[in-house]
């Protein structure tokens, strides 16, 4: 406490000392009794009397020596807030704005004389920034009025050397002037801006990029813009000059050095820019036609009376005759734009008119292709096919057409097809293309003269072309089956030799040689060449299963039994891919038709290794594929058994659909309730799990039953296990077993399920001991009455008390039993 | 939008083979792997205009785009600037002398 009681008695006596100082003019000393307050107490009125100080001795010129002595760099850049310092600067910068009014220079000398080194360097450099820039132009004379010793004073010495450099084409003075020229100086935009215009004409984005960086409260940010301006070009330049007064745009146009007409056109265009209508640009397109060039004032002219009808009138005046083919065209153009196809395609016919008429030459290229841009915007196949077909009146070598025409859009229809590819034959009759198209189509219909004549003429085309070598041979080892059953052996050998004249790859010439094989068994009474048939069939397949099938099925065709060729097959089990390769067999002998009772045969001689190995297969897609290849050749024995294994692996929609399609051997007619039921849950599963293949397959099959039973499909479980209020008063089974508790509906459901799949009407009416035929004719007549009699042997057997007897059942069908049923 | 003859550097009347040897060197100075749009882009011009049908097909099926500032840039295309001299420079500077500016540059400083 003592200590600092001391302290402010000693700062006290210091600060007296100082304002005696002040008083009597030794304002240095002054200073250094301020300065050594000011080290033991940093106060604002303390430094507000030292700015009082520092001003008043500003007049001995003493400034920058004390402010060194006084300021740490820091403190050197921190303004004063004192109230007079404030007060000052502020009559400064009226001061000038007045003289920049007024355009008054008298005042300016008595200005920069008072003003200061300190106002000039430290206090607002906005303001030294304008009058830097002003000193540089309007008072360049006046500059001697300055404070010689501010940096203000030796920065603008610097940019009149650098100006000066500049003049003399000195670029390493100048360069090195702008180097003197620190950042924080008034004429640092300056700097950037000489440096811009410094940099080399092939850096343009350089030069851009300098520019661009003037903030835009700078003086030099004009200077800049002016610059950039400069340096566009056309419609950009014209858009910038509004930015200018009128004395900027017109030094803009003379270092352009624009000719009378541009600055005429300019002048213009400035005058109007705020309306630029398509009437004044129309008209202003026909006035400076000289300057634009006549053929692009013609074509923008034609091009904008889309949007301007009204000057057609100033258009045939100054360009003549309007090209009417190419006015409809931009209009069909524009409505295409618009998404208006409907009077695009009027346009596009006027067009075609125009051109008939005009017979030019080349005339009737345009027609097809405008044809055929009609045709890509018709929604309906044959109105699109007429079309093209028109413009092959005026094309008719475009083999495009054609292709579009057959792959795309007519590829439904096998008249218009054939009708297409015969006049593509006739127009390309060497084309690989149609060729290939035609031999398929040959193929498809069993032609095989046709697929012979047409796979011929590609290979004398194409030697090595695959396609027709495979086809070729798919058709000679066809003949050469048909000739062994046939017993034409000789003619059979000559189509071997056509076979390996094909050259084709090893696996293919196996097939021949299996064939072959078996040609030679069968000469010798399959006393020899079992052997053989055997090795060859290894060449073709790794498993024992898918070769037994192989030989089987070939030994079918050929006329032999499918137990002539025998395999070990015992214990094998095949792979995935072994099962694919058997799929593929089995897909191959499906799709050459007519092989369906071989092909069951085929498979029964496998059916049990089939089985067994398939339940090593863990891929369902694996399961379902042959599931539905042998779905395709009615399989329905060998279906059942996949779907009935499947079904233990996956209680999927598809294997319940399976396993009811194979029980009812596709007959939706005679599926049981129980499977009607099954399937109609299944169904519903089927929709959830947006399975999409069993919907379909199930909704089809549902469909065929209900066609086959018109209005009694699915009413006994369907009104079994609904809602008593859902249920019809007259169905016999609501009548029958309506009043039963839905416990006990629940219970009889799954025996019931067991027992009609079990249970056919013949084994029903024997059960009931019945020697006439009534009852098993009521029942056929009568589904209900099968019904009913399952629930009630199901409940019967099942110890489930439902009090409804079958003489109960019998009586309300109106059926008269002789005997008591066995079962009761 | 650049036309397809300006993607490939060619002139209107350039043919098929001129095309062609303009759109293999454009492939080969922009390889897919390097820019796969603007090989797209080459690629697609050439199939625009690679034979004569198909130029037909062009000139036939495209909206002539002539705009109106097309016109002020033929009308006040200027090949090159001149360099721009020190007097070029001090017209500029003492011309970008604005009174208004100025004066709102040292209204501005009034405000915090």
């Amino acid at each position: 406490m003592e200590e600092e009681a001391e302290s402010i008695t000693k700062n006290c006596s210091l600060e007296q000392q100082a304002l005696a100082k002040i008083k009597s003019g030794q304002y240095k000393d002054a200073i250094g009794l301020y300065k050594q307050l000011i080290k033991d107490t940093d106060n604002e009125p303390l430094r507000m009397k030292v700015s009082e100080a520092i001003e008043k001795t500003k007049a001995f010129n003493l400034f920058d020596k004390y402010n060194e002595l006084f300021f740490s760099d820091r403190e050197k850049q921190k303004p004063l807030n004192n109230e007079k310092v404030e007060t000052e600067p502020s009559f400064f910068k009226d001061q000038l704005i007045e003289i920049i009014q007024s355009d008054n220079d008298d005042q300016l000398p008595t200005l920069l004389s008072q003003l200061s080194t300190l106002y000039l360097d430290k206090q607002h450099s906005r303001l030294a920034t304008v009058l830097g820039l002003l000193m540089l132009t309007k008072y360049s004379g006046d500059q001697h009025y300055l404070s010689q010793d501010s940096i203000f004073f030796q920065h603008l010495n610097i940019v009149q050397i650098a100006l000066k450099a500049y003049q003399d084409n000195n670029q390493e003075k100048l360069s090195e002037a702008l180097r003197s020229i620190p950042f924080r100086s008034a004429f640092k935009d300056f700097r950037v801006v000489v440096s811009a215009v410094l940099v080399e004409e092939t850096s343009v984005e350089k030069r851009l990029s300098l520019l661009c960086s003037i903030p835009d409260k700078s003086p030099y940010f004009l200077l800049a813009q002016l610059l950039l301006v400069y340096n566009k070009d056309g419609a950009e330049l014209v858009n910038d000059l509004f930015s200018f007064n009128y004395s900027q745009q017109i030094l803009i146009e003379q270092i352009k050095d624009f000719n009378e007409h541009q600055l005429e056109f300019i002048a213009h265009l400035l005058r109007q820019y705020d309306d630029l209508s398509e009437k004044n640009k129309f008209s202003m397109a026909i006035q400076y036609k000289t300057l634009f060039g006549f053929e692009l004032a013609e074509h923008y002219c034609q091009t904008r009376l889309v949007n301007y009808p009204a000057g057609h009138k100033d258009y045939i005046k100054y360009f003549g005759e309007i090209n009417e083919f190419e006015e409809l065209r931009i209009k069909a153009l524009s409505c295409e734009q618009d998404d208006n196809l409907y009077d695009a395609e009027y346009y596009w016919r006027q067009c075609i008119d125009q051109l008939l008429k005009r017979e030019e030459e080349g005339g009737g290229l345009k027609v097809a292709l405008i044809y055929r841009r009609i045709a890509d915007q018709q929604q309906e196949v044959a109105v699109l096919i007429d079309y093209l077909a028109k413009s092959l009146q005026y094309d008719p070598d475009d083999k495009d057409t054609y292709l579009k025409v057959l792959d795309d859009y007519a590829n439904k229809e096998q008249e218009i097809y054939q009708r297409w590819l015969n006049q593509a034959l006739d127009r390309f009759p060497q084309d690989v293309d149609f060729l290939i198209l035609a031999m398929r189509v040959a193929n498809n219909q069993n032609d095989t003269t046709q697929v012979n004549k047409y796979a011929q003429r590609l290979l004398q085309i194409e030697p090595q072309n695959s396609e027709a070598k495979q086809t070729l041979f798919v058709v000679h080892l066809s003949q050469v089956k048909k000739l062994i059953t046939e017993k034409k052996y000789v003619l059979a050998e000559q189509q071997f030799v056509d076979i390996e004249e094909l050259n084709l790859a090893v696996s293919y010439m196996a097939q021949s040689q299996l064939i072959r094989d078996y040609l030679i068994f069968i000469q010798s009474n399959l006393s020899t060449g079992q052997e053989d048939i055997i090795k060859t069939l290894k060449l073709l397949y790794s498993d024992p299963i898918n070769m037994q099938f192989k030989a089987s099925m070939e030994a079918l065709v050929l006329g032999l039994l499918e137990t002539d060729i025998t395999i070990p097959i015992d214990q094998y089990s095949l792979s995935s891919e072994e099962l694919s390769q058997l799929i593929e067999q089995i897909e191959s002998y499906t799709n050459e038709g007519s092989y369906q009772k071989f092909l069951h045969k085929a498979l029964d001689q496998i059916k049990p290794i089939l089985l067994k190995s398939l339940q090593q297969i863990k891929d369902e897609k694996l399961w379902l594929n042959l599931s539905q290849q042998i779905n395709l050749i009615h399989h329905y024995d060998l279906l059942n058994g996949f779907a009935t294994l499947a079904l233990e692996k996956w209680p999927q929609p598809i294997w319940v659909y399976y396993q009811v399609q194979s029980e009812t051997k596709n007959q939706a007619e005679h599926c049981s309730y129980i499977n009607l039921r099954r399937l109609q849950q299944y169904l519903e599963l089927a929709r959830e799990e947006n399975d999409h293949r069993s919907i379909v397959l199930i909704d089809d099959f549902l469909k065929q039953y209900k066609l086959a039973h018109p209005g009694k499909m699915t009413r006994f479980f369907q009104n079994l296990f609904t809602d008593q209020h859902q249920q019809s008063s007259d169905d016999p089974m609501e009548q029958l077993f309506g009043d039963l508790s839905d416990e006990i509906l629940i219970q009889l459901q799954e025996p019931v399920e067991r027992l009609s799949k079990q249970t056919s009407l013949e084994q029903i009416a024997q059960l009931l001991n019945h020697d006439d035929n009534d009852i098993l004719l009521a029942m056929m007549q009568e589904p209900d009455l099968f019904n009913a009699l399952i629930v009630v042997k199901a409940a019967e057997q099942s110890g489930i008390e439902i009090n409804i007897g079958i003489e109960k059942v019998l009586e309300y069908f109106d059926v008269v039993s002789n005997n008591t049923p066995n079962f009761l | 939008m650049m036309t397809p003859y300006q993607i490939l550097d060619v002139v209107e009347s350039a043919n098929d083979t001129d095309i062609k040897q303009a759109y293999l060197g454009k492939v080969k100075a922009n390889p897919p792997d390097s820019d796969q749009q603007q090989f797209r882009l080459i690629h697609e011009a050439y199939s625009s205009i690679k034979d004569h049908k198909s130029r037909v097909s062009y000139t036939l099926f495209t909206l002539p785009d002539i705009d109106f500032d097309l016109l002020i840039n033929k009308a006040l295309h200027t090949e090159k600037n001149k360099p721009i001299t020190s007097d070029l420079f001090k017209q500029l500077l003492n011309k970008s002398v604005d009174k208004s500016s100025l004066l709102n540059e040292l209204g501005d400083e009034e405000k915090p």
